[in-house]
């Protein structure tokens, strides 16, 4: 596959080129276009049922498209399975909190580290056993502002905490380019602040594509925004461009940009 | 659509819902510590506070669903917290939960139909044909099943559900959560709509300024004790209040 690289100063970190994917009579994403430009914050908005879950999903590797290519770092992905993706350094979060409940921060964080060591999961040895991975897992804790936290086991963590800790399993996963499904849901407005000065913080070094409905969030974040509606790209631009587009008025936006102002 | 009749027995009460003194928790650990709360008749009232401090917990109690461990919960008058969370429905109370929990396997139209009731009497009670006209993709999409609708068709089928059974007090929970900025307008256009038509209502969101604009009184939560009540005008002269416990 290596032979699929190209190598290119400016080359985006992600392509989407074409694609498309249907289930049954429905097309969900219909020769949909994105180019994410590297070190930016790049936004996927839309109406609830455009197919922006869907598009991640192709992206991730979670969903095989029908047509179409998907290019990460220059290499075509478009056909292989998620975890090669993650160890090529694209990396996904949910809508809905996934982490292990039962495990400490530190060890939710380590196990993500593990993963992608290449040794496996080593369940047999002690998980804090290296010391090295230990220190690792403490500087992404501290990163994403859970460093008080270290020992807490994660289920006792707030609503908002545990999404810090989600993020800080994707960040040990080292990505390049972070897949960031409403990173704001059931955040309330403090916490959102938070979040997106942490997202804020992780760019250039790491190129994110979000989701999200808090359009507050998207308009601080994003350098460009994309706007998906029936499965198509409709327009790409920045904040401005987007507010003043008619059609994503009138698909997305409405007038409703009143809520926090 | 009025909800002008009081059934009988309430007219002594001045509070269709009266929370007072009210404890609550998980297991060992105490969530809700002498908490008060009043919603009046046709009032639109909002429960406010950080995620954590008790809002969902505060409705869980009124629901019967976390029971209260002391303290009373008066609805209509009658004291509702040792009774069952069915009791506490038929009673009039609505929900509409955080997570929408949509049944998935019943289509549209089976799910406002599987608890229509008119438990406030209303004289010109919600049915179908007024839910689907309150919501017309519903109608559109009356024959699809509950895990076939985008999210914000299955808010408003959450809405609409709770709505089916014609409840006293109308309860919602982070209902606009997930939604588009245009779909967000329809539901807060839709709250404005029920509140016009004297439903009274229960609500916890995260977007502050729409709530402060639609409801009439407050009420602040803070580990799981109540920091502030007051209306929308003591609330906005009040700029200190939103920085400290709501962090805007």
């Amino acid at each position: 596959m290596n032979s699929n690289k190209t190598f290119s100063p400016q080359a985006p970190i992600l392509q989407v080129k074409n694609l498309v994917k249907s289930f049954g009579g429905l097309r969900a994403t219909d020769q949909a276009n994105l180019s994410i430009e590297l070190g930016t914050i790049h936004a996927l908005i839309g109406p609830n049922g455009a197919g922006k879950t869907t598009l991640i999903q192709q992206i991730s590797g979670a969903l095989k498209p029908d047509t179409g290519e998907i290019i990460f770092d220059g290499l075509e992905i478009t056909n292989i399975p998620m975890y090669k993706r993650v160890k090529l350094g694209l990396a996904r979060s949910y809508q809905i909190t996934n982490i292990f409940t039962r495990l400490s921060v530190l060890d939710n964080i380590n196990l993500a580290l593990m993963s992608i060591s290449g040794k496996g999961l080593g369940l047999w040895q002690a998980a804090r056993g290296d010391s090295q991975r230990y220190y690792e897992s403490v500087e992404i804790a501290r990163r994403v502002g859970l460093g008080p936290s270290n020992n807490t086991v994660a289920g006792a963590l707030s609503h908002g905490e545990q999404r810090k800790l989600e993020l800080a399993i994707t960040l040990a996963t080292r990505p390049k380019l972070l897949l960031l499904d409403e990173p704001m849901a059931g955040l309330g407005p403090d916490e959102s602040e938070q979040m997106v000065q942490l997202l804020k913080s992780l760019a250039p070094e790491i190129s994110i594509l979000l989701i999200e409905h808090d359009m507050d969030a998207v308009f601080r974040l994003a350098d460009t925004i994309s706007a998906l509606v029936f499965g198509k790209i409709i327009a790409t631009g920045t904040e401005k461009q987007i507010k003043e587009n008619p059609d994503v008025r009138k698909a997305y936006l409405g007038d409703g940009l009143d809520e926090f102002s | 659509m009025k909800y002008s009749n009081k059934p009988i027995n309430e007219i002594s009460t001045e509070s269709m819902l009266e929370v007072e003194h009210l404890t609550s928790g998980y297991g060992n650990s105490q969530i809700l510590f002498d908490l008060n709360l009043r919603i009046g008749w046709g009032e639109t009232a909002t429960l406010l506070g950080r995620n954590g401090m008790g809002k969902t917990t505060t409705v869980r109690s009124i629901l019967g669903l976390t029971p209260a461990w002391s303290g009373t919960i008066r609805f209509c008058g009658e004291r509702i917290d040792s009774s069952r969370p069915d009791q506490i429905a038929r009673l009039g109370i609505a929900i509409v939960p955080e997570g929408r929990l949509i049944f998935p396997n019943l289509t549209v139209e089976e799910n406002l139909l599987a608890f229509a009731s008119n438990r406030s009497q209303n004289k010109v009670p919600w049915t179908l044909e007024s839910i689907y006209e309150l919501f017309p993709s519903l109608k559109i999409r009356r024959l699809n099943m509950g895990n076939q609708l985008s999210g914000g068709e299955q808010q408003m089928l959450a809405i609409g559900r709770a709505l089916s059974t014609n409840p006293l007090l109308l309860i919602l929970d982070e209902a606009t959560e997930g939604l588009a900025p245009l779909v967000r307008e329809d539901i807060w256009n839709c709250l404005y709509k029920l509140r016009s038509l004297g439903q009274s209502i229960l609500v916890i969101d995260k977007y502050v300024k729409k709530l402060v604009a639609l409801a009439d009184q407050h009420t602040i939560i803070e580990k799981g004790r109540v920091v502030w009540s007051g209306d929308s005008p003591q609330l906005n002269e009040n700029p200190n209040i939103w920085k400290q416990y709501i962090g805007v």
